[in-house]
């Protein structure tokens, strides 16, 4: 049996100036899995269905149900799975009774027959069914731990901190990929969810549109095969994290997540992986040493579950004097920097626009374009398209549209944080 | 014995923040920083005698190299030696140039002393033996631009005297405890205070800008286009138990008055640590050039003063 395995390639200049105290490096992971399929670990999945009255629109939840089934379909033989009703409280809809069920033939038809019967009615209170979730995960020994919240409006029916206390508590115990279906819900609810518990947030503008959907995330849900990794930092005495994000594919904040793992190092949980790349972007505070000193800035490795390491890296600083080395920036530090950059420049320039604040959003909605036209990001410059008229792509000359959609609106902020990869330099 | 840098695995403790472990690749388990490897930190201390060399904060490689030994028992030794060479040009070859002429020199002067040759004769013949290491090393194909040289000093203790050879500015000082003043050293004289013992073959053509060091050019060397004279040579007679200390300019550009040296070895316990508490101010100064410091206690079985 071969163990799965991670590679780790730094990117960074190592080289600093005299008295320089911050090191900044790129993190790329690549997982390589174990072939082996006796090795590949047990899933379970657990569906939050949102049925508030204002699902009752029948085009909402019939298309809520058809993509509950195709969910369902999509899970393998012998993974755990539940459906939850999501009002002002939370309701198993299968099975009837407080646990997972396991998919089979029998428990697929079953489950879809108690989905049909789903009626809607009720308030949002979404800590609730969160809450459910977590209870249904702790009562098993599933390793991978997946959930899908899909929700068409506000979270009305408690108070923020209520939403806030619950996933400080049950943050990082299983994935939460969020989804909004129409325009009625917040960006920011479902994105302190999905940060909170390391998933997705993205719009569905069409509700028949969520049956692809609810299959792709259950069948990439179903492809995970290395659960529960973690980057452990280990840092010099004296030194300290202070920035992990991930980068690619989406920009995740991962600082806050950090927990003590032995002397001098933490451990930043990323959720389960496939054979995929992620990025993460590390920032250290070292205490400077002298000229012409190296210290190992960061030892990255890569933990699996049982804390094996599965891969390793590391970020080191050289100080010098010497302008030609320390001037230099690393083009994937530059690039990585630039993407995180975009993101928050859409989210505040669409933050100035919702507010009135028209001076402020031209001019962040312009640096936006600036950096997706540097970093040919084309996925978001035509979101960004369709909320601008863009005079000068280069220089970020924008003006708003007169008349912008909400859905435009909407779909640019939730897909703000999706990042693209550097172009390779001939 | 040649002090080379030791392997890793060989390390005590990080020489940066003494923390007992260090990684596989060099790197201390507590603080980070990576240890010196091969030639940019090399130590060796046989009690009678003890010397540091380290790359210093901006060059890229050591091409400063120490030798030392001894004749008779370690605890009472007849004669304890040692050599410092400063590789000269910042060709590859200048620091083999410098660790072959020590170990050639060192070789030679513990070979005639063993045989019963007086201290000059044998500080003369061990300078011709080192001539010929770097010599031979230029037969090797290079061409006369980057022919390896290098300076040299080279110090012979006895229980009455300190005999001391040299070309070029690598240099000896004598340091006596429990005197603070400066003497003068010709050769044949009676030492007391701390004096240097040694006379720089050099010519300053300029100063440097912070006006704290001279630009100095050699006039004298080991190697390569020399001038094939014999080296200079002065025997000094102790007046009282002292210290007598080799280095290199990456040493003696921060800290070369007599006096000064004295203030900042004799308050050490011992030669080992002595030369690495040298070592570390020269770094803690700005580490501009490579370092060298060998340090040998006075009378050669006398022990610490």
């Amino acid at each position: 049996m071969r163990q799965s395995h991670f590679d780790v390639e730094i990117a960074q200049n190592r080289y600093l100036p005299r008295g320089a105290d911050t090191v900044d490096a790129i993190v790329s992971v690549t997982a390589h899995p174990s072939a082996d399929h006796q090795v590949s670990p047990s899933t379970a999945a657990v569906i939050m269905l949102d049925c508030s009255a204002s699902m009752y629109r029948p085009s909402k939840l019939a298309a809520a149900k058809r993509a509950a089934h195709a969910a369902i379909d999509s899970l393998r033989d012998g993974a755990g799975f539940a459906i939850v009703a999501g009002t002002h409280e939370a309701t198993m809809i299968y099975p009837s009774e407080q646990a997972l069920a396991v998919a089979g033939e029998e428990t697929r038809r079953a489950a879809k027959r108690a989905v049909d019967d789903l009626g809607a009615g009720g308030g949002t209170a979404m800590s609730r069914w969160l809450r459910a979730a977590a209870e249904l995960f702790d009562g098993s020994e599933y390793e991978l731990r997946h959930a899908i919240l899909l929700t068409d409006g506000r979270n009305t029916s408690e108070s923020p901190e209520a939403l806030t206390t619950t996933l400080a508590d049950l943050r990082d115990r299983f994935r939460c990929d969020c989804r909004g279906v129409g325009t009625d819900w917040l960006v920011s609810e479902l994105r302190q969810i999905a940060e909170a518990m390391l998933g997705t947030v993205d719009i569905v503008a069409e509700p028949e549109d969520l049956v692809a959907d609810f299959t792709a995330m259950i069948e990439r849900a179903m492809r995970l095969s290395v659960p529960d990794v973690a980057l452990r930092l280990w840092t010099p005495k004296d030194a300290e994290v202070t920035l992990v994000r991930q980068v690619d594919p989406s920009v995740l904040d991962l600082t806050t997540h950090g927990e003590p793992a032995k002397a001098q190092a933490t451990d930043y949980p990323t959720g389960a992986w496939e054979a995929e790349t992620r990025a993460f972007q590390v920032r250290i505070a070292v205490p400077a040493a002298g000229v012409g000193d190296t210290m190992l800035a960061c030892r990255v490795s890569v933990v699996g579950p049982d804390g094996d390491v599965l891969g390793n890296g590391k970020v080191l600083a050289t100080w010098t004097d010497d302008p030609a080395y320390y001037g230099v920036l690393d083009p994937q530090v530059a690039h990585y920097t630039g993407q995180v950059e975009l993101a928050t420049a859409i989210q505040h320039g669409l933050d100035a626009h919702r507010a009135g604040d028209l001076d402020t959003a031209t001019h962040k909605l312009g640096r936006a374009v600036a950096l997706a036209s540097l970093s040919e990001h084309a996925e978001t410059m035509k979101l960004l398209s369709k909320v601008v008229d863009i005079e000068d792509a280069e220089r970020g000359r924008v003006r708003i549209k007169p008349s912008v959609d909400t859905l435009d609106h909407m779909t640019l902020d939730t897909r703000s944080v999706v990042t693209t990869r550097m172009r390779r330099q001939q | 014995m040649t002090p080379v840098g030791g392997a890793i695995d060989d390390r005590e403790q990080c020489v940066h923040c003494a923390h007992p472990t260090v990684d596989e690749d060099g790197y201390c388990e507590q603080c980070g920083l990576r240890q010196p490897v091969g030639r940019e930190r090399m130590s060796a201390d046989l009690g009678v005698v003890a010397g540091v060399s380290d790359r210093g904060r901006v060059r890229d490689s050591n091409a400063d190299a120490m030798a030392f030994g001894f004749t008779g028992e370690s605890a009472r030794p007849d004669h304890v030696v040692a050599i410092v060479c400063d590789g000269v040009g910042s060709g590859a070859h200048s620091g083999q140039a410098a660790q072959d002429a020590a170990d050639a020199g060192a070789a030679e002067l513990l070979g005639c002393l063993a045989d019963g040759l007086d201290p000059r004769k044998a500080s003369t013949m061990a300078m011709a033996a080192a001539a010929d290491a770097v010599t031979s090393l230029a037969g090797g194909g290079l061409d006369e631009v980057d022919a390896p040289a290098t300076t040299y000093v080279s110090v012979v203790a006895t229980s009455t005297e300190v005999t001391v050879a040299w070309l070029g500015d690598s240099r000896a000082y004598w340091v006596a405890a429990g005197t603070r003043d400066t003497t003068a050293a010709t050769d044949g004289s009676v030492v007391d205070g701390a004096a240097c013992l040694t006379i720089d073959h050099t010519v300053r053509n300029s100063y440097l800008a912070d006006g704290t060091r001279a630009a100095h050019t050699l006039t004298r060397w080991l190697g390569a286009d020399s001038d094939g004279m014999d080296p200079q040579i002065v025997t000094v007679h102790p007046a009282r138990p002292g210290v007598v200390v080799l280095c290199t300019d990456g040493l003696w550009g921060y800290l070369g008055d007599p006096a000064e040296l004295a203030a900042e070895i004799l308050g050490h316990r011992d030669a080992a640590e002595a030369t690495l508490g040298l070592v570390e101010y020269a770094l803690a100064s700005g580490g501009r050039d490579n370092v060298a410091v060998i340090a040998l206690p006075f009378p050669a079985a006398g022990g610490w003063p």
